[in-house]
């Protein structure tokens, strides 16, 4: 009937399409893909050409995919170029071939007409051959063959001797390489093994170079009698005759359940229904027996059913069974209810750290147990059914959360929020520890590592998400604690101090005290020498990096530097030193403050504070990177911040505000050199000494600790913001204090100055006019004694450019404070000699404060002195008037009226300040 | 944008207009207009008869709001073999089955179509409809139906029964 309809309506289509020929191979066996497998037959028997698309592997590939045999070694392409070119050709040498519409191209395209080529030679001359070879590779095999081909590739070998028939023919056959499970050739070294059986059936097969539809017949006509045999029957089927194995049965009704999905037949509603039924009755027994296993701890049996239980349906059902019934679930070794009764009923600082004591020894017997059931799972489950993992999950979620819980309920009860947090980062670090110690266990089982870190990430979230703000709590508590006690020792101190004073009946006057007491000079002794000073602050800088770095196990093992440990290390060798090491703490001193006066700022406070602080970074280093790595820097920031207040503000700042307001109280005195400096001022400089000290320290844990966590070079992060806040604090603090120091330093040279130049000595009376030896004046000896004493005591305490800025100002303070003195006194021409050498004496001074600036102020003094030696004439007017000399330093009217200062001022006056004299 | 209007002219060169989100139930046209972008310039469709076009675009148009079916070639052959091909609905059914003078012809230029245009669904559709045909028809029937000769031997085709006995017998 289709033939006649070719004539359309319109325009005729240029080739009619009356036949199913019509369409291209590859559609057509695309139907036939859509028609039951016994259908097959009767279309192969159809035509040639029909026969041919029948035979071709396209049809039965998808079917092969749908059992799950995976076609992996060979090269898709090309097989399949390969495989049209075959059609065609085939096609082509067919009876009619040469009125195929197509080439290879057609077949690629579907969509165009090729040329037609017709070879008629070759169609008659192959016409015979070609039958031949395409029934010869399925004839020439014998039953025999095929049988054994068929039972390799179907189920793995059930007996040892069976294998080795199977093993033996493989050689001899050249074409004959079947279908092998990876497992089976994986393990085909340890044939004896009974995992083996297992392991080789996997759920996709693996073929090696055989034509589908070869390998499709092998598998149907294997699983076919199986199938159909459910239609009548169910426990007694074949199957269960053929095997005895669970094993086998499993994997062999996986895939006749396999079979039966794809629908290769029609109208199977009960077999299908049958083989369910069957399939379910079987599962049921298998887990049955495992749990029989189980309870006797037959471990092959079970090893058994598991791997049976694997191969009919991924086996997930046995892992639950095993994790359902394993022990350390019942296990009432550590039994959280009791975690409080536990704790030493005594108070003390020990209790607390009992906890987490306990946890880790309670991590550690579970991580043991765990290993066993390590060893018991390598033996019963296949690696695919990651059983450990589960297992572990489980031990985490049920067991461990229920302890964690109990065990930080009992911190946060009856403990301090101290001894929670610490509880915590040590939960939280045996955990991570207990992760990696299963994840590389002996047994060589795998574990599924990111699946558990997030289920300990969710066991500790309701704890860690409010972590952070209670680690700030908690070493702000901390912080207010160790100022409080530092305040109140020093209070003591001053007590003490005042006390014994009152006692031998001295004014009991603070400052009296504390100029009185010799040791004090002694103890800040090491300012006064430079050297001393270095050694000092290296001996300190020692001590706390011995302190601030010891080895301390929790923080260690996280900042990165840690060893690879043995992996059977257990936890509580890591988890006790954190214990031990908190406490010691508490009673380490550091005898940092011994040798100081100081009673305003403290080394050793600092030192405490950075030690709590490292502490909590340690545990928020442990904490955040376990759980919430993303918030990992802003943590390590928050942690660092409160230490700088605490430090910056609450410590530093107070301590040199009152320095700098006694500094401003201060009086003159009437000690020479060191005794000079006055205490407030001692006092002082040793502050700013000691903060340099612990800015140094401060920067040392930043760059050891705290920098490989943070983004340094984030100008706009609040940690970098607070750290240049708090250097900026402490410099502005020690500009400020140098400020009111040079006030302390200037008076004190004023009042020597004011009270030690004698009138006679620039004015020596005649007896005393002809000294030979020429040397400096007592009130300037004392005067640069004490310059010299002050600037002494800061050098190295600062940096260069403050050290300078100070220098200079004071410089330009003394010059004035010298003119001023030059005012009160009357120099004759003979104590001019006296006040020049006394000019060079502070023009030394200036020189060795290296500092060029004052040299050259004090060059001008030097100038100044020559007025006075000046017989008065044309000689002094010249002097007088020759300002380039004075360099600015000094005005004309100033020096007018230093001249007033000359003895025969009277006589030169007129010398002078004549008007006419400076036009000329 | 997919209320735009797309020109394709037929194999006769008629020009049809249809609305582009119908036109891109075809993958080739959807890849096409996707490379091209906005463009009025007619989409020839030499392969396709402007009686077929219009059959086709009557399928796109009754499907025009199914989820697009998955591109990936291997599922598609994968999930062929498993689906059964009794299961047409029934707008399909008097859709594929048309007018009954010239019912192959037109199926399997709807197949053709289909295919060249790339609408897995509708090839699907052809294909299954042409499996029903044949299924549970002797070789004779077969041979009677779409008009083939049989050039076997009476021998040959014993021959070939035999070998494919191990698929026959279910």
């Amino acid at each position: 009937m289709p033939s006649k309809s070719s004539a359309a309506k319109d325009s005729a289509p240029p080739q009619p399409a009356k036949t199913i020929f019509s369409l291209p191979p590859d559609l057509i066996i695309r139907v036939f893909n859509f028609l039951p497998v016994p259908s097959l037959p009767t279309l192969a028997c159809v035509s040639r050409r029909f026969k041919v698309l029948v035979y071709n592997d396209d049809l039965y590939e998808p079917k092969l995919k749908a059992l799950g045999v995976e076609d992996t070694n060979a090269p898709v392409s090309g097989t399949n170029a390969a495989d049209e070119a075959n059609i065609v050709a085939r096609l082509r040498q067919l009876p009619g071939g040469h009125l195929l519409p197509g080439s290879t191209k057609y077949v690629g395209t579907g969509s165009m007409w090729g040329e037609v080529i017709g070879d008629a030679a070759a169609e008659s001359e192959s016409k015979p051959t070609d039958t031949a070879e395409a029934t010869d590779p399925v004839e020439s095999k014998t039953d025999e063959e095929v049988a054994a081909a068929s039972s390799t590739s179907s189920s793995p070998p059930m007996t040892p001797g069976e294998e080795k028939r199977i093993t033996a023919a493989l050689p001899g056959h050249k074409k004959s390489s079947i279908t092998v499970g990876a497992g089976g050739l994986k393990q085909a070294g340890k044939p004896q093994a009974p995992a083996v059986i297992g392991a080789s059936a996997k759920l996709s097969t693996i073929r090696s170079g055989k034509g589908a539809r070869d390998l499709f017949r092998q598998i149907y006509t294997e699983l076919l009698p199986f199938y159909l045999d459910f239609r009548n029957r169910q426990k007694d089927s074949k199957l269960f005759k053929d095997f005895r194995d669970v094993t086998e049965i499993a994997t062999v009704l996986r895939r006749v359940r396999l079979f039966s999905r794809v629908k290769f037949i029609q109208n199977t509603e009960e077999i299908d229904f049958a083989l369910d039924t069957t399939i379910e009755w079987f599962e049921s027994m298998i887990l049955g027996q495992f749990e029989r296993a189980y309870d006797t701890q037959n471990i092959k049996e079970m090893q058994r059913n598991a791997t049976a239980a694997f191969q009919l349906n991924g086996g997930q059902a046995c892992v639950q069974v095993f994790i359902s019934k394993n022990p350390i679930f019942f296990d009432e070794t550590f039994n959280p209810s009791l975690v409080s009764s536990k704790l030493p009923s005594a108070g003390g600082p020990a209790v607390g750290y009992a906890l987490a004591d306990d946890f880790a020894k309670y991590s550690d017997y579970m991580l043991n147990n765990c290993r066993k059931q390590a060893h018991i799972v390598a033996q019963v489950f296949v690696p695919e059914l990651d059983a450990m993992t589960l297992f572990v999950n489980k031990v985490f979620e049920d067991s461990i959360a229920e302890y964690l819980s109990a065990v930080l309920a009992a911190a946060r009860g009856k403990e301090g929020l101290g001894i929670y947090v610490h509880t915590l980062a040590t939960a939280v670090h045996c955990c991570t520890q207990f992760l990696e110690f299963i994840a590389n266990n002996e047994a060589g089982v795998r574990v599924h590592v990111e699946r558990i870190r997030s289920s300990i990430t969710n066991i500790f979230k309701p704890y860690t998400e409010g972590y952070i703000k209670e680690e700030l709590e908690h070493i702000k508590k901390k912080f207010d604690a160790e100022l409080e006690k530092w305040a109140n020792r020093v209070m003591l101190r001053l007590h003490f101090a005042r006390f014994q004073l009152k006692f031998i009946a001295y004014p009991p006057s603070l400052k009296h005290v504390q100029k009185g007491n010799p040791k004090n000079r002694k103890a800040a002794a090491y300012l006064a020498d430079q050297e001393k000073a270095q050694a000092h602050k290296r001996r300190v800088m020692s001590a706390m990096k011995t302190v601030m770095f010891a080895p301390i196990a929790l923080t260690k093992t996280l900042t990165g530097n840690n060893k690879v440990k043995p992996h059977k290390q257990s936890l509580l060798d890591d988890a006790e030193p954190v214990v031990s090491e908190s406490e010691k703490v508490d009673a380490v001193t550091y005898h940092l403050d011994d040798d100081t006066l100081n009673s305003l700022i403290s080394l050793e406070l600092c030192l405490h504070l950075m030690h709590t602080d490292k502490e909590a970074l340690g545990r928020t280093l442990v904490i955040s990177s376990a759980v919430e790595p993303g918030k990992l820097r802003a943590n390590v920031e928050k942690i660092f911040i409160a230490l700088l207040k605490a430090i910056g503000e609450r410590h530093i700042k107070p301590a040199y505000n009152t320095a700098i307001d006694r500094l401003g109280k201060a009086q003159v005195t009437d000690e020479v050199g060191d005794r000079s400096v006055s205490l407030d001022s001692l006092q002082f400089f040793e502050m700013v000494h000691i903060g340099d000290l612990i800015q140094q320290m401060v920067d040392v844990y930043f760059n050891e600790d705290v920098k490989p966590w943070v983004d340094e070079t984030d100008f706009l992060s609040d940690i970098v913001v607070e750290k240049k806040a708090f250097e900026k604090s402490l410099d502005d603090s020690v500009a400020h204090g140098m400020d009111k120091a040079i006030q302390v330093l200037i008076s004190q040279v004023d009042y020597l100055l004011l009270t030690e130049q004698l009138p006679t000595d620039y004015n020596p009376s005649d007896k005393d006019a002809f000294v030979l030896d020429v040397k400096p004046t007592k009130a300037c000896t004392k005067a640069i004694e004490t310059l010299n004493s002050h600037t002494k005591l800061l050098s190295g305490a600062t940096e260069k450019h403050t050290m300078e800025v100070f220098l200079t100002e004071v410089g330009a303070r003394v010059f004035a404070v010298i003119i001023k003195n030059l005012k009160r006194q009357q120099i004759s021409q003979a104590g001019a000699m006296q006040l020049i050498c006394d000019f060079n004496k502070y023009y030394e001074w200036a020189q060795s404060t290296r500092v060029s600036a004052i040299a050259k102020q004090f060059q001008v003094l030097k100038e100044l002195g020559k007025l006075y030696l000046s017989d008065g004439n044309e000689e002094l007017r010249k002097l007088v008037h020759d300002l380039p000399r004075y360099q600015g330093a000094l005005r004309i009217e100033e020096i007018y009226e230093l001249l007033q200062s000359r003895t025969d001022y009277k006589r030169i006056q007129k010398f002078v300040e004549s008007k006419e004299c400076l036009v000329m | 944008m997919s209320d735009t209007l797309v020109t394709l002219t037929s194999q006769e060169g008629k020009p049809e207009q249809v609305p582009r989100r119908i036109a891109e139930r075809s993958t080739l046209l959807k890849n096409m207009l996707e490379d091209v972008g906005e463009s009025n310039q007619p989409i020839p469709l030499p392969n396709v008869s402007h009686k077929i076009l219009k059959r086709v675009l009557e399928y796109c148009i009754h499907h025009k709001d199914d989820p697009q079916p998955p591109s990936d070639d291997d599922k598609d052959s994968f999930d062929s073999s498993r689906k059964r091909s009794d299961d047409i609905d029934e707008w399909d059914q008097k859709f594929i089955k048309g007018k009954e003078e010239e019912h192959n012809e037109e199926l399997f230029q709807i197949i053709l179509a289909a295919n060249y245009l790339d609408i897995k669904p509708l090839l699907d559709l052809g294909c299954k409809t042409v499996a029903n045909m044949i299924k549970g028809k002797s070789p004779e029937q077969i041979r009677e139906m779409f008009n083939i000769e049989n050039d076997f031997t009476p021998e040959e085709e014993d021959q070939i029964r035999r070998e494919n006995e191990w698929a026959a017998d279910a």
